[in-house]
């Protein structure tokens, strides 16, 4: 029989169940104590590559700088390849590795190149035997993407429309996610009366196999009940969060939720908590890479600095997270605002004004 | 007597093994296909099946359907993989091909595979019917 082999890249045999998990946790566990191991040990089997891919999606939250320049580096290897694994698996990886990049550029705020990878793992999940629920995934993401840009009216709209695809995929999860992230666009377009419900319905125990969405709900509860000056409840939501997030191993979150407890600090006049809750919510996010959230959070911490008399603290704070918002057009709708900022923050006199209608603007922006 | 919990199939295990049921409930199908239609001779057929049940075994970790509703798409991977090979054989000369061959070659394996997904179909109409 003359060698299919050559024709259709027939895969290999696959490797043992066993081998793969030791291959693949070698791997990530290598990837994570900052070594470089070599992929093309992983490119010779699409089983351990599987596996990879999937680990590579459970450390998204944890490190997403790492998680995108592995996956940026595995687009790049399966592209130079002729061929990889059986039928339309190079297509199934490459639009894989495009995702896995998208999402973590997103979560690492580089909007930019978040977007262009998801248009790279278009392209190779539209050449897949079952494309619809690969490239509704992609949909989610550029929907999140859309929130993440300030274009709350449009998320509310498309959101359930993808969730109703999810639905009919049987892909609860995903759906789900929809449900937050519309809720999410309700919250931040000024209608946080209507994402109430939602985020309540997120939080029911019927969603136990989703920690992550449950104290993301919460957190965004507390938010809300913060925002309305209801403290008690704002504080009983994240009691109810921290664990949920961390059992979901969400640092992002959890430095999202210092952040938000600061805040909730800084109005009830406790300036040296909320300092400290600020200071550490800046801290993990550094250690996530995350650079709009740090300038974001940076803006909250000067004006509490500057409430707290430390104004030359301040200066520096704003000044470190000037260049991010201006890079990331963070502040948009605030230009005015940010150059009267730059500029007294160089002149080493705070604008207190222009600081507090900067963090006015990327508070309804969060 | 209870059962001690080591005996239960872990997850993974009980995944892996809806997959070979779900694959050899489809072989007779697929390898008609190989065989009868596309003309591939008994070795060559059951080597593509191998391939195609490795193939299958990733694809159903990809979101979006259960293991059951994937078989559609094997049979579009069953249809695109022989039409290939033989086209391949075709082509360089090493196989012959006949009319009806060529007017199966001829067509997109997504639509031969969408007439044996309702042979498919048929045969859940009677399984649930026995």
């Amino acid at each position: 029989m003359p060698s299919a082999g050559r024709l259709l890249q027939f895969p290999s045999r696959p490797t043992g169940r066993d081998e793969i998990e030791k291959i693949s946790s070698a791997y990530l566990r290598a990837l994570l104590e900052g070594e470089r191991p070599n992929q093309d040990t992983i490119l010779e089997s699409p089983d351990t590559l599987l596996a990879i891919v999937a680990g590579l999606k459970k450390s998204m939250n944890v490190n997403p700088s790492l998680v995108a320049s592995e996956s940026v580096a595995f687009y790049r290897a399966l592209g130079a390849r002729d061929a990889f694994g059986a039928f339309d698996e190079k297509d199934y990886f490459l639009g894989e590795t495009a995702l896995l990049a998208g999402v973590a550029y997103r979560i690492l705020g580089d909007r930019s190149a978040s977007e262009v990878w998801l248009d790279r793992a278009e392209a190779g999940f539209r050449h897949t035997v079952n494309p619809s629920p690969l490239l509704s995934c992609i949909s989610y993401q550029r929907l999140a993407l859309r929130c993440e840009m300030g274009r709350f009216d449009e998320v509310a709209e498309l959101a359930p429309l993808l969730a109703r695809t999810f639905e009919r995929l049987k892909m609860e999860h995903d759906q789900v996610k929809c449900l937050f992230l519309e809720a999410a666009a309700l919250r931040q377009g000024g209608h946080p009366e209507e994402a109430l419900p939602k985020f309540h319905a997120i939080t029911e125990e019927r969603f136990f196999d989703y920690p992550e969405l449950r104290g993301l709900a919460y957190s965004n509860l507390a938010d809300i009940h913060a925002e309305n000056d209801d403290y008690d409840s704002a504080t009983t939501c994240y009691e109810n969060a921290i664990p949920l997030l961390s059992k979901a191993q969400m640092p992002a979150a959890v430095a999202h939720l210092k952040s938000v407890v600061g805040d909730v600090f800084e109005k009830r006049g406790k300036l040296g908590a909320a300092i400290s809750a600020y200071q550490e919510s800046i801290a993990d996010y550094e250690a996530l890479g995350m650079k709009t959230w740090v300038a974001h959070v940076r803006i909250f911490l000067a004006n509490a600095l500057l409430e707290a008399g430390r104004a030359r603290e301040a200066e520096w704070q704003t000044l470190a997270a000037l260049p991010t918002i201006d890079d990331e057009k963070m502040a948009n709708e605030a230009v005015a605002a940010v150059a009267l900022l730059a500029k007294s923050a160089q002149a080493r006199h705070l604008d207190r004004l222009a600081l507090k209608d900067v963090r006015n603007h990327l508070r309804s922006a969060r | 007597m209870e059962i001690p919990e080591d005996n239960q199939p872990s997850p993974q295990e009980r995944f892996d093994e809806e997959v070979t049921a779900v694959f050899r409930e489809t072989l007779g199908l697929i390898h008609i296909a190989l065989v009868s239609h596309y003309q591939l001779s008994e070795q060559e057929a059951t080597e593509l099946e191998k391939d195609l049940f490795v193939w299958f075994r990733r694809f159903c970790y990809r979101p979006g359907a259960t293991v059951r509703e994937n078989r559609p798409y094997l049979l579009v991977a069953c249809c695109q993989f022989a039409r290939e090979y033989q086209k391949y054989l075709v082509g360089s000369g090493v196989r012959c091909s006949d009319d009806r061959l060529q007017k199966l070659l001829d067509r997109e394996p997504a639509d031969v595979a969408h007439d044996f997904s309702r042979s498919l179909q048929l045969f859940d109409f009677r399984g649930s019917d026995a």
